[in-house]
């Protein structure tokens, strides 16, 4: 096995209830060799409402909570994990209710590929566009819709084509870039891991390969910008030591960088990871900083490099996906959470419109935001890490809203 | 370039930076088992040059094997660390309860009634577990700070969300959060890791001989003065190890010869038994046996 160079990819899988999500993961799991035979055994033991005419219901194997299994639904996500010679990859199985679009968010937010399913019996829906609008708002960046059950329509390539092309109209339109349709049957398998010559008029490969053959792009114009934000600061002789991960782009000892909404001037003295001394740190890798300079510097603060520097303003335009029962409020105080930062914030607008001034569980809205301090961030597009937040009830400190800035 | 084992290094040294600055006082629930062992090595390096910022929690059941106890105390006094150790039995006596009278009294659900009470008496407002989202499929569905309620108990059904890789670890006074920094760790990963960063562990975790009798599972029972053996158990000293380090009245030994961390992933790589599985009969007990667990407080 080469471990050199194995790399971590995270996917997700969304879609109506009933598509067939929970199936899929566990003939992918079951497929690749990552279920034990215990857990198998297991299986044949237990019977639910879900139980086709299979031997085993594999989506028992994601549905690990009782209410679950008595429901015969998915409530919150489910991670599982199964590994191929170049890469590790993380499934999320994410609940397909409208109540439960929070824990779909949750499943979804780190993901680099998408699997939205659709049942080819009744095609896309509005909980497919919903799915897939999360999906380009997170800026996921490939898309495979898994067009399921072909094995209840004869493998018919004319519903398959019709219902393609309905939604690759709609992904141009919600602004999905790699999007690509697979017919298949999770329940027997085909198309999935293995090709029987069922469809003999689709060449896109199995899902398995085409998750394969996915490998994460890095983007040219992060890795020019070092970003870190400060985790957390520990006390030593001198200067403090700052505790962070770089974020994008890369530091060595000796760089002039600058911190904070200010900008402030600062030479990196020491990079300390893995319990040495280094030169150079790049994306990715937890480091530990020292300055030449003696600062004062808190957690959540943002070190940057003066090529590309990161916004600094009290206001910021986002996107938001309301998740609590409790509405948004325009001018309620709550907290922002980004990263490692947490200040008091506003929403000032709703869709540019004055009139509103409520936001509903589920909605996906563009506002305006203000905090009560100045703050750095990036656009979502340019740091997914920066260009982030949550919004936290002050007094019960539930996650109320997750938030892209634009 | 960064490898699968530095990306998950990375996430955990996040949680675990996260996780000092984010509560007054957080402690790691430490068992003297390779998860929580990583999670040890991981804090140290996350924190370093400074040393680990949190103390170690032992919930101590009376049944542990002597080579993890030994482990733990070397552990704790080469690297400094305080250790706050719960005896199960005196909460046991305090609150009037017996050992089950069982073939294999397993005190695994008493541990809750320790860890509650640590938590209490101390004052943790947060408890860094080593638990493994692929160990068991409640696990699977937690959250990386799950969030537990005033009475210690987790509400599956009510969790918040956990988006991108923002930890919201704002509670209310007397709530608690139990972190998991290898959430998304599987048994392999761990052994890869123990293996490149050279991580010393108990014995127990390597082939060595052992008197044994056999469960029906094939799996094999260590004989000693806490497990009942009777006339129909066949004792036979066997080469044995164990993939898991629990209680020695629930926690079962895997015949095996591994006896270097490469030979165990060999032998992980072909395994067809779950980790849990091959060891827990605590886990045996119903379906829904953890999270029901899990739900009253449980690690």
């Amino acid at each position: 096995m080469d471990m050199e160079n194995k790399k971590l990819i995270r996917l997700f899988t969304a879609g109506n209830v009933d598509d067939g999500k929970s199936t899929l993961i566990g003939r992918l799991l079951f497929d690749s060799g990552a279920i034990s035979t215990d857990i198998l055994l297991g299986l044949s033991e237990l019977k639910n409402s879900r139980t086709l005419h299979e031997n085993f219901d594999l989506s028992y194997l994601t549905d690990g909570l009782r209410a679950e299994r008595e429901q015969g639904i998915t409530i919150d996500v489910a991670y599982k994990y199964f590994s191929t010679d170049t890469h590790k990859y993380i499934i999320s199985d994410t609940p397909g209710h409208l109540e439960y679009t929070r824990n779909m968010f949750t499943g979804a937010s780190l993901c680099d590929i998408a699997i939205i399913l659709i049942d080819v019996n009744t095609g896309i829906t509005e909980q497919t566009k919903r799915h897939s609008k999360i999906a380009a708002l997170l800026q996921v960046s490939k898309v495979i819709v898994a067009v399921n059950k072909m094995d209840l329509i004869h493998y018919n390539q004319d519903v398959f084509d019709k219902i393609s092309s309905e939604y690759l109209t709609f992904a141009a339109e919600i602004g999905l870039v790699d999007v690509s349709l697979i017919p298949l049957s999770a329940l027997n398998g085909e198309q999935v891991t293995f090709v029987t010559g069922k469809m003999p008029w689709y060449h896109g490969g199995t899902l398995f390969e085409q998750i394969s053959n996915f490998s994460p792009i890095e983007k040219v114009i992060e890795s020019s910008s070092f970003r870190l934000q400060v985790q957390h600061v520990l006390p030593s002789n001198d200067s403090d030591f700052y505790l962070g991960e770089v974020v994008s782009g890369s530091v060595a000892v000796g760089q002039k960088i600058q911190v904070g909404v200010a900008g402030k001037f600062v030479t990196v003295d020491q990079i300390i990871s893995n319990f040495n001394a280094i030169d150079q740190a790049s994306a990715g890798m937890p480091i530990t900083l020292k300055l030449k300079e003696n600062c004062n510097v808190n957690r959540g603060s943002v070190f940057f490099s003066k090529v590309l520097p990161p916004s600094c303003s009290n206001k910021i335009k986002a996107t938001l996906c309301w998740m609590s029962k409790n509405s948004g409020l325009v001018d309620q105080e709550y907290f922002l959470q980004l990263g490692s930062l947490k200040v008091k914030a506003c929403i000032k607008k709703i869709n540019e419109d004055q009139k509103i001034n409520e936001i509903q569980l589920n909605e996906i809205v563009a506002v305006e935001i203000q905090t009560k301090e100045i703050i750095a961030f990036d656009s979502y597009l340019f740091s997914k890490e920066l260009g982030s937040f949550i919004l936290i009830d002050l007094s019960n400190n539930a996650t109320l809203a997750a938030g892209t800035i634009q | 370039m960064m490898d699968f084992l530095d990306q998950l290094e990375a996430e955990a040294i996040y949680i675990l930076r996260e996780t000092a600055a984010q509560f007054q006082n957080p402690v790691l629930l430490f068992s003297g088992g390779k998860d929580s062992i990583c999670l040890v090595h991981l804090a140290k390096k996350a924190f370093y040059p400074h040393k680990i910022p949190f103390s170690l929690l032992h919930i101590d059941t009376g049944h542990n094997f002597q080579e993890a106890l030994d482990f733990r105390d070397v552990l704790v006094q080469d690297l400094n660390l305080k250790l706050f150790i719960r005896y199960v039995a005196e909460d046991m006596t305090a609150n009037g309860l017996v050992d089950l009278d069982q073939k294999f009294p397993s005190r695994n659900t008493f541990q809750t009634i320790s860890l509650l009470k640590a938590i209490e008496l101390y004052d943790f407002d947060a408890c860094i577990g080593g638990a493994r989202r692929d160990e068991e499929k409640a696990r699977a569905k937690e959250r990386i700070f799950s969030h537990r309620n005033h009475q210690g108990k987790w509400l599956p059904e009510s969790q918040g969300p956990e988006v991108w890789r923002i930890l919201n670890g704002s509670i209310l006074k007397g709530e608690n959060m139990r972190v998991f920094p290898l959430s998304n760790w599987t048994e392999i990963d761990v052994w890869q890791y123990i293996l490149r960063e050279n991580i010393l562990l108990p014995s127990l975790y390597f082939s060595h001989s052992r008197p044994c009798f056999q469960l029906g599972d094939g799996s094999l029972m260590y004989v000693n003065q806490f497990v009942k053996v009777d006339e129909n158990d066949v004792i036979e000293t066997r080469k044995v190890r164990y993939r898991t380090v629990g209680d020695m009245t629930c926690t079962a030994a895997i015949e095996s010869d591994a006896s270097t961390v490469s030979e165990v992933i060999e032998e992980l790589i072909h395994a067809r038994i779950s980790e849990r599985g091959a060891t827990r009969i605590d886990d045996r007990i119903s379906d829904a046996g953890m999270e029901d667990r899990k739900k009253e407080g449980y690690f």
